[in-house]
């Protein structure tokens, strides 16, 4: 047992990520965890026998798979024998699979674990509200075809309407705000205005965009090939716009306070479907079987804060990170925060004070607002590309972190090892 | 040891047939006899009411009679009497007087069913291995205890027609919906349910399922228009697929009529005589040589490690070649990994398992689970990633021996050292493929042909640096993918396309005489093949078949012809049934003389013959530019025997098996004979038709 063991990133792959009801429509989330993990193990050369868990972050898993992480191990053809675990923490499930592996290697519980994590926003269910529900359980107790029609013709017929479950689950269940709302809340208080959002906003666009076209995307991304799309592979994230100027961005309605609010579609983070997986070991099991070794995670930490105020999140859960190891924020070349808003970032920073890195190190292969933000798979995506950005410049150390719905922070740091 | 035994429980006697030192249970003269002597003695204890026969091997009731002593019989008495023997055993059970009942477990085929129809009554396992059926014609010979009385008057005239005319097996639960059993139950129920409904039968009450044997189709059978109606049909059918070239199916449909025109004695005794007939004949033993070849051909890689559910198999190359032998695999529970250059080939191939699996869910093949489960099993690459876990890897990339050798050379770094390294090639030499590698004694060539789903042939391709365990590997996988394979020498064209090669490029010479194309297919037809020449190379492709002749041209020299009109139409674009149509064009249902065919001709400078080339020299043509070059093969020793060569020509080139392949049809005519007709058509063709000197031997 060794508290301070790291974890060794063996491989990182990820789908596109697809704009809601677009390219992976149809595609639910088992069969994007299915690709990911399959191919994130074919591109370490390891093999399922290997391996000592399964753990996926997911926070909408499809009813058809309520413990998704076991149903797409299976159907990923991953032997029965490994058992297989869906970790939840809103838009940090993905972080929480590596966490959780993380944990369990540095207990010695087991040496190699396929982590993920994954989400279809376009597969999120129609639901009837519990009025409706006992409505409809009214009717299918009667036994007669004349008391059913009854019992339906009694029923409140507006609760019988499905409401997309999407919207209650990005609403904040204790504040009751929308987690839109919680950024406007940020966007009053830090009287951060609408101007620095969209140009946070065009500079991911912007930076995605070359981070696309230099081909630094697609080395990390599987193409989505599946036999209910077209016959066009699906293999470059849709959300990356071309023509996203700042002076495009000042045109759009604010969509959470439609009179004062300064949030829009385009500075907030695009609902996308999309999946990501690695393979993960301890760095003896790594070297033993030869597996090759893209970074390490060294810790991840976890933080409440205000339910109201959750875009927050990494601004206390960074410092209580770096507090851990003795770091300060200019030891860290690169930090990757997902782009829930681009009002919650900028917060984060002016939260920070001096300490906070300049754009230069921050996001530099840009973020969720450009290419989305599946909530189960946004955590492993940013450490994956956080870990490729890092030995692609040639890097060191890094911090990658997520404000959470509920009011959590999270934050991971990575680091490249010694001779590699 | 005896083949059966019988216990007693209380009024039941339970008899269990077990053929010992056997698989499965089979009727030879001695254990057909073993079986119905123990019924007899088991229903003479005393206080016993009825019986169940049940079988003791795991999952097969009984096979029928056993093929080798049917191979054995060759004159028209031994047959009949061998016949006579079989309906006698039978009557014997069905006037026992007392009930027995046949719990059916797994196949309950040919011999095994007829004795199943003698019995009162018969119920089965719901069970996937539960297959009832006659596949007698398909051997060449009918069914000849009893099958063809009885089975009419159990499900009627058209279900019978169609169980027997083509050896279909039927399931269990189609089984009971058609009336042939009486219940279908599950498997563990079996015995019990066996058991009780023998003691039903004992009390006087009636036949379970007797409600679907009174349907207005059964009583019509037995009116005697009706039937003739019914039967002219079937004959039209029978004679429109194969010519008239099998008798066996011609005798089985006038003995379906006897079940009700005569008299049960004079129809047994006729059933008897058409065994007989047939088995002094040609046509049976052919049939039968081949099916026992065929069993021999999968037993070849017997010592291999084979095919097993999740095993990981890599298919390079995502064209139609590719994703046939993908799916294959992938039906046969292994895991594939499919990788092409680009994702648009894999979206292709993707696209296109996707639908054949809508296509199965549709034909009730798989469920809707089942379908997905084979998806699941399928992963794609666009690199060679990924293998270092695979047992075989099969390459299917375009014919070109540089790319080729890039794939084998990637392939050799991507897998484990003990991969299987197969190349689905179809024209390049394997040594060629193979010559820079470290590891050649693992490259084998595993030659699939279009469609994948439906042809059984593959031809395992042996270079003199293939080692006999990689030989081996590949036809145990060969076999684990429900296909036959052959064994093949490293010479260009294998078995197959060489064999074919000088026949179809007669057929365009033909074409460009003048012959009607209906005049060259219509002649092979009646000589039994399935297809005629040009229908081939419409289906084939010509841009296929073409490329082919060009890589034949140089070992098959002046032997093989250049006509031109083949070249004309593809580069006028028609290239067969996946364009807009080739030498045909379909019209409906029918397809009919491509509209183009006269414009090629003229742009290809044919100048017709008057007259056109009559129907006996298109066959004779044809059928010797055939057997010629197949001389030729065996000269060059294509085949470890001439019977591989046989087997290959009958499952990969549609040769009718009536004539039991090229050699056995050499030897049939007679070397002597072949060259005096070869030699001739030289004279008329030279530099075609030479003479191997396999046939002066």
């Amino acid at each position: 047992m060794n508290a301070r063991a790291p974890l060794a990133i063996c491989s990182a792959v990820r789908t596109p990520f697809a704009r809601m009801f677009g390219m992976l429509r149809g595609i639910p989330a088992d069969e994007l965890a299915r690709i990911v993990l399959r191919e994130a193990l074919a591109r370490a050369g390891a093999s399922g026998e290997e391996l000592d868990e399964v753990i996926v972050g997911c926070a909408g898993p499809p009813v058809e798979a309520m413990n998704l992480a076991r149903v797409a191990a299976l159907r990923a053809q991953i032997p029965q024998r490994v058992p297989a675990v869906t970790v939840h923490r809103n838009c940090a499930s993905g972080l929480e699979a590596i966490h959780a592996a993380l944990l369990r290697v540095r207990a010695d519980e087991g040496h190699a674990y396929l982590v993920g994590g994954v989400e279809s926003m376009s597969e999120a269910p129609f639901q009837l509200d519990p009025a409706g529900m006992r409505a409809m359980v009214e009717v299918a107790r009667q036994r007669s075809t004349l008391g059913k029609l009854s019992a339906f013709w009694r029923a409140r017929w507006s609760t019988l309407l499905p409401k997309p479950s999407l919207r209650a689950a990005l609403t904040d269940a204790i504040s009751g705000l929308l987690m839109g709302d919680t950024a406007e809340v940020l966007a009053r208080e830090f009287a951060i205005s609408r101007e620095d959002q969209d140009a946070f906003a065009a500079r991911s666009q912007e930076r995605a965009r070359q981070a696309r076209d230099s081909g630094f995307l697609a080395g990390e991304i599987v193409p989505v090939v599946g036999p209910a799309r077209s016959d066009k592979p699906f293999a470059v994230d849709d959300g990356i716009r071309d023509d996203a100027t700042v002076e495009k961005l000042a045109r759009l309605k604010p969509v959470f306070d439609r009179r004062f609010g300064t949030v829009t579609v385009g500075n907030a983070c695009q609902v996308t479907d999309g999946g990501a997986a690695m393979l993960v070991a301890s760095e003896a099991q790594a070297q033993r079987r030869s597996w090759p070794v893209l970074a390490h995670v060294l810790d991840v930490v976890s933080v409440g804060c205000d339910p109201r105020r959750m875009g927050l999140g990494p601004a206390v859960a960074i410092p209580a990170l770096l507090a851990r190891h003795g770091l300060r924020a200019a030891d860290v070349d690169l930090f990757e925060i997902n782009e829930a808003f681009a009002v919650q970032v900028l917060a984060c920073l002016r939260q920070w004070g001096d300490q906070a890195p300049g754009p230069d190190r921050l996001n530099v292969n840009g973020g969720a607002i450009a290419l989305g933000h599946p909530v189960g798979a946004s955590g492993v995506r940013i450490v994956l590309t956080l870990a490729r950005a890092l030995r692609q410049r040639g890097l060191k150390r890094g911090i990658a972190s997520l404000c959470v719905g509920g009011g959590q922070g999270v934050a991971a740091l990575v680091e490249i090892p010694e001779g590699t | 040891m005896n083949a059966a035994r019988f216990d007693v429980e209380g009024p039941l006697a339970i008899v269990t047939f077990d053929v010992p030192q056997r698989e499965v249970n089979v009727f030879t003269e001695a254990t057909l006899a073993a079986l119905v002597d123990t019924i007899v003695a088991a229903s003479d204890r005393p206080g016993v009411r009825a019986l169940v026969v049940r079988s003791a091997k795991s999952a097969n009731f009984c096979a029928g009679a056993d093929v080798e002593s049917i191979a054995s019989v060759t004159s028209q008495t031994e047959g009949q009497r061998l016949a006579r023997f079989g309906q006698q055993c039978f009557q014997r059970v069905e006037r026992l007087g007392k009930p027995v009942v046949a719990a059916v477990h797994g196949a309950c085929v040919g011999g095994g069913l007829e004795f199943a129809l003698a019995c009162h009554g018969l119920i089965v396992s719901h069970d996937p291995k539960t297959k009832l059926g006659l596949p007698e014609t398909q051997l060449g010979i009918v069914p000849g205890f009893g099958g063809t009385q009885r089975l009419p008057h159990r499900v009627g005239v058209p279900a019978a027609l169609d169980m027997i005319l083509t050896g279909r097996m039927v399931k269990a639960r189609s089984a009971e919906r058609m009336g042939l059993v009486d219940d279908c139950v599950c498997p563990f129920k079996l015995e019990q349910e066996a058991r009780r409904y023998a003691l039903e039968l004992a009390e006087g009450k009636p036949r379970r399922n007797a409600k679907r044997r009174r349907g207005l189709m059964r009583v019509l059978g037995r009116v005697g228009f009706v039937r003739r109606f019914i039967l002219s049909r079937a004959r039209a059918a029978v004679n429109e697929r194969t010519a008239g070239v099998y008798p066996a199916p011609l005798r089985a449909l006038a003995l379906v009529d006897l079940a009700f025109s005569a008299d049960r004695d004079a129809a047994f005794l006729a059933e008897a005589t058409a065994v007989g007939d047939l088995l002094a004949g040609d046509v049976a033993h052919r049939l039968v040589d081949l099916f026992l070849l065929m069993e021999r051909l999968k037993r070849r890689g017997a010592e291999g490690r084979g095919l097993r559910a999740g095993d990981l198999v890599g298919v390079v190359g995502a064209g139609v070649m590719g994703a046939g032998i993908a799916k294959a695999f992938l039906d046969r529970s292994a895991r594939v990994r499919l990788i092409d250059v680009t994702a648009e080939a894999l979206a292709r191939g993707v696209r296109s398992l996707g639908q054949q699996s809508k296509k199965d869910v549709a034909r009730r093949k798989l469920t809707p689970r089942e379908a997905q489960a084979v998806l699941d099993r399928l992963e794609t690459d666009t690199e060679m990633r990924g293998l270092e876990f695979a047992e075989v890897v099969v390459e299917a990339v375009a014919e070109k021996l540089e790319i080729k050798r890039l794939v084998f050379a990637r392939l050799e770094r991507a897998c484990g050292a003990n991969a299987l390294l197969a190349s689905n090639t179809s024209s390049l030499p394997l040594a060629q493929i193979g010559a820079e590698l470290g590891s050649r004694e693992r490259v084998v060539g595993l030659h699939f042909f279009n469609p994948v789903d439906r042809m059984p042939l593959v031809e395992v391709v042996r270079a003199p640096t293939t080692s006999e365990a990689a030989v081996v590997e590949a036809c145990a996988l060969v076999r684990d993918l429900g296909k036959y394979p052959v064994c093949v020498k490293d010479h260009p064209g294998f078995a197959v396309n060489r064999v074919l090669a000088p026949y179809l490029a007669e057929a365009l010479l033909l074409v460009e005489e003048g012959a009607s194309l209906d005049a060259i297919d219509g002649a092979m037809r009646r000589l039994g093949f399935p297809m005629g020449p040009l229908r081939v190379l419409d289906t084939v492709g010509l841009d296929v078949a073409t490329a082919v002749a060009d890589s034949l041209k140089p070992t098959l020299g002046s032997r093989l012809a250049e006509p031109r009109i083949g070249r004309e139409l593809v580069a006028m674009g028609y290239l067969g049934d996946k364009s807009a149509g080739g030498f045909r064009v379909r019209r409906g249902k029918t397809s009919v003389t491509a509209p183009w065919l006269g414009e090629a001709l003229a742009r290809a400078q044919c100048v017709a013959r008057t007259p056109p080339p009559g129907d006996e020299e298109i066959r004779d043509r044809l059928w010797f530019a055939l057997l010629g070059e197949a001389a030729f093969a065996l000269e060059d020793g294509i085949c470890d025997e001439p019977a591989h060569l046989d087997a290959a020509l009958v499952l990969g080139a549609g040769f009718p098996a009536a004539h039991g392949g090229a050699a056995r049809a050499i030897e049939a005519l007679g070397r002597s004979t072949v060259v005096a007709r070869l030699e001739n058509l030289h004279l008329r063709f030279a530099p075609r038709f030479q003479v191997s000197a396999w046939l002066r031997r």
